[in-house]
C-alpha cells in the first residue's frame, strides 16, 4: 500500500534576523490534492513555499517526502522529487526568450565527441507546443520575454511548471497581476495540472478561486497555521474571518484516506 | 550563419503585431550599427588614407588587434556575466615578464613555462572570482586593486628590465603564417569562433546570459552561478596569459610595461560591440566588430598622419556614442 500523503512538514520554523517568519508550522499534501494557502501580507506564505521549493532553508523542522525522511537542500533536490514551482516574482530572465525560460538550467543538449551543444530548434518546438496546451498565446517563442504581457510572463512561467512537472506544483499568486479573462486562462492552466494527478498548492488572494479549485484550504496568520479545514466544510466568510482574525483558530484532523472533491463529483456523474 | 543565435538584445519589441523581420532586425541593432560604422570607416579610409586599401595594411591591422581582440572573447563573457574585469592590461605584462623569465633566466622549456604562466593566471582569475562569490566584493573593485598590483608585481620580478632575447623559433608565433595567414590573426580566428560557439550554442553560454539577466533566478533552477561567475574570471585571465606570450614573441622579449591601458582598448570593443555593461546581453560579432571598428579607426588615423591624441579623443567620443546607441534602443522600448 502507498501512503497517501505525499508531503508532510513537520514544526517548520523560519526566522530571518529577528523576524520569525514561520513559527512551527505542520503542513501535509496528499496525492492529487489541491490546497489552497491564504493569509494577510506577510503571514508566511511565500516563505512556506519557497522551503517546499528548496529556494530557502528552514531554521529547524522535519520533511518527509513519499513516506521517506527528506530534507529539500536546493532546488535540485525539489526538482529531483518532481516539484514545480512558479515563483511570486515569476522567476523569468528578461534578457532571455520564451523558449529559454521554459528550458532555462534543463536545456536538451546533443553530445558530439567530448562536447555538448543545445538543441535549439527541438526546444523551440517543445516549448510551442506547451504554450498551445496552455492555450496561451505569445507571439513567438523567439521573443525576449521583457516585451510581454503580465499574462503572457505569467503564462511563461506556468508553462515551465507543466513542462516538468511530476508531483506536485507550487504557485505563488498566480493570478495577481492578471485581468479577468487571463486569470480565467490561469484557472484552466491550473485546472490541467490537476486533472493529471498532480498535487498542487496554490497561494492566492482570490477568495472565488479558492473556494472553486482547493480542497482543503490552510490558512495562516503572522507565521502560524491557525486554519486547515476542507473546503467543503468551509465558505468564503469563514476562511476571511480565520484570515483577519475574527475567527481563532480552526484546525480539522485531517481525514484519510483524502478524496478528491473532483473525483467525487467525477463519480457522481 | 548567426542570424539563429536566438539570444535577444535588451529591448526586443514583441507587441503581438510587431512583425518577425523587425523583431530580428532590432535585436541586432547594435551589432548592425557597428558594422555599418565600421564599413562608413573602410570606405571613408580608402578614399582619403594613403595606403589604406591594400591587403598588406590590412594583414597588419589584423594582426595588431589580434591580442585585444583573444581578450576581448573572455572580457564578452564577464561582462555578458554582469562582472568586469581591470585587470587584463596588467596580467598581459606579468604574463609576459613571468614566461619571459622563466625560459630566459631558468631555462624552462617554452611549453612548460607557458603551463606555468597559465597556471598562475587561472590562480589570479580564481582569486578575484573567489572574493566576488565568498565575500560579495564587487570585481570593479578587485580588479581595480590588481590593476597597479599585479604590474607592480612584474616590475618587481623582472627589476624593472626588458628580460630577452628568447629562443628563435618563439619570433615566429608572431611573425610566422600558415597557409598564407599569420599565426596571431589564427589564433584570434580560433579563439572567436570558440567564444562565439560557447555563448551561443553550450549550456554553459546560456547559463551565463541567465545568470547575467537574474542571477536570482538563474540559482533558483539550479544554475551553479558562484562556479560560473569564478570561471569567466578564470577565462579572461588565462586568455590575457596568451595575449602576453603573444606581445612576448612580438618584442623578442618580456617586459613589464607591456599591455598598458590594453584594459580600456579591450572593454571598449566590447560595449562598442552592443554588450551591455549591467549584464545579461552581448554577442560575439559584435565585439569583434567592436574590435575592428576602433582598430580600423585607429589605423586610419595614423596613415592619415593623425596626431595620436585625436586617436584617444575620437575612440572615447565613440565609446559614448555606441552606448547611447543602446540606450536610446531601451528607452524608446521602455516608453511604449
Ligand atoms: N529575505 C527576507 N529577509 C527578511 N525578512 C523576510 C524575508 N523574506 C520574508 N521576510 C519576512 O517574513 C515574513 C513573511 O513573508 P512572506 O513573504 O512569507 O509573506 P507572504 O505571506 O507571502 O506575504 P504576501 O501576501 O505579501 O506575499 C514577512 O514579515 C517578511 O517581511
Ligand atoms: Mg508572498
Amino acid at each position: 500500500m502507498t501512503t497517501d500523503l505525499l508531503l508532510q512538514a513537520t514544526d517548520l520554523k523560519k526566522s530571518y534576523g529577528a523576524v520569525q517568519a514561520l513559527r512551527g508550522v505542520d503542513f501535509s499534501v496528499a496525492r492529487g490534492e489541491t490546497i489552497a494557502l491564504v493569509g494577510d501580507n506577510g503571514a508566511g506564505k511565500s516563505t512556506l513555499v519557497k522551503i517546499l521549493s528548496g529556494a530557502i532553508q528552514p531554521t529547524s523542522g522535519s520533511m518527509r517526502f513519499d513516506g521517506k525522511d527528506i530534507a529539500i537542500s536546493s532546488t535540485e533536490v525539489a526538482r529531483r522529487l518532481g516539484i514545480e514551482t512558479v515563483y511570486q516574482d515569476l522567476g523569468l530572465c528578461d534578457n532571455l526568450t520564451v523558449a529559454e525560460n521554459i528550458f532555462l538550467g534543463r536545456e536538451q543538449i546533443r553530445r558530439v565527441g567530448p562536447f555538448t551543444f543545445l538543441k535549439t530548434a527541438e526546444m523551440r518546438r517543445r516549448a510551442e507546443e506547451v504554450l498551445r496546451d496552455l492555450s496561451v498565446n505569445v507571439p513567438r517563442v523567439t521573443a525576449s520575454v521583457a516585451g510581454l504581457s503580465g499574462g503572457q510572463r505569467q503564462a511563461v512561467s506556468l508553462a515551465r511548471a507543466r513542462l516538468w512537472e511530476r508531483s506536485m506544483v507550487l504557485l505563488d499568486e498566480p493570478t495577481a497581476a492578471l485581468g479577468v479573462q487571463e486569470t480565467k486562462r490561469a484557472m484552466d492552466g491550473v485546472r490541467k495540472i490537476q486533472a493529471e494527478g498532480i498535487s498542487v498548492v496554490l497561494i492566492t488572494h482570490n477568495m472565488p478561486m479558492v473556494m472553486e479549485m482547493s480542497d482543503r484550504v490552510v490558512v495562516m496568520r503572522r507565521g502560524e497555521k491557525v486554519g486547515d479545514v476542507p473546503t467543503s466544510m468551509l465558505n468564503a466568510d469563514a476562511v476571511v474571518s480565520l484570515i483577519t482574525g475574527a475567527r481563532e483558530r480552526w484546525i480539522e484532523p485531517a481525514t484519510t484516506p483524502f478524496r478528491s472533491r473532483r473525483a467525487e463529483a467525477g463519480a457522481v456523474l | 550563419m548567426s542570424a539563429t543565435h536566438d539570444v535577444s538584445g535588451p529591448a526586443t519589441v514583441t507587441v503581438p503585431q510587431s512583425r518577425p523581420w523587425r523583431h530580428i532586425l532590432n535585436s541586432w541593432r547594435a551589432e548592425i550599427g557597428v558594422g555599418l560604422g565600421l564599413i562608413f570607416l573602410i570606405v571613408l579610409f580608402s578614399a582619403i588614407a594613403p595606403n589604406f586599401a591594400s591587403s598588406g595594411n590590412a594583414s597588419s591591422i589584423l594582426r595588431q588587434v589580434s591580442v585585444t581582440a583573444i581578450v576581448a572573447v573572455g572580457m564578452t563573457m564577464v561582462i555578458i556575466a554582469g562582472e568586469i574585469d581591470l585587470s587584463v592590461g596588467a596580467s598581459v605584462g606579468l604574463a609576459g615578464t613571468l614566461f619571459a623569465l622563466l625560459v630566459v633566466q631558468h631555462n624552462v622549456p617554452m611549453v612548460l613555462s607557458f603551463v606555468c604562466v597559465l597556471i598562475v593566471s587561472a590562480i589570479i582569475g580564481l582569486f578575484i572570482g573567489s572574493l566576488r562569490v565568498i565575500w560579495g566584493i564587487p570585481s570593479f573593485i578587485t580588479t581595480i586593486g590588481l590593476l597597479s598590483a599585479l604590474r607592480g608585481i612584474a616590475f618587481l620580478i623582472s627589476n624593472s628590465l626588458t628580460i630577452g632575447p628568447l629562443p628563435a623559433s618563439l619570433p615566429t608565433l608572431w611573425f610566422g603564417a600558415v597557409l598564407g595567414v599569420p599565426i596571431p590573426i589564427l589564433l584570434m580566428i580560433a579563439v572567436a569562433l570558440a567564444g562565439w560557439v560557447t555563448l551561443g550554442r553550450t549550456r554553459f553560454g546560456r547559463h551565463l546570459y541567465a545568470l547575467g539577466g537574474n542571477p536570482v533566478t538563474a540559482s533558483r533552477y539550479g544554475i551553479p552561478v558562484p562556479r560560473m561567475r569564478l570561471y569567466v574570471f578564470v577565462i579572461v585571465q588565462c586568455l590575457a596569459a596568451v595575449g602576453g606570450v603573444l606581445y612576448v614573441a612580438r618584442l623578442n622579449g618580456g617586459s613589464a610595461t607591456v599591455g598598458e591601458l590594453l584594459e580600456l582598448d579591450v572593454i571598449a570593443a566590447v560595449i562598442v560591440g552592443g554588450t551591455s555593461l549591467s549584464g545579461g546581453v552581448g554577442r560575439m560579432i559584435g565585439t569583434m566588430l567592436g574590435v575592428l571598428f576602433v582598430a580600423v579607426l585607429r589605423n586610419g588615423m595614423v596613415l592619415l598622419g593623425v596626431d595620436p591624441i585625436v586617436f584617444m579623443i575620437a575612440q572615447g567620443f565613440v565609446i559614448i556614442l555606441a552606448v547611447w546607441w543602446g540606450m536610446l534602443h531601451r528607452t524608446g522600448w521602455n516608453a511604449e
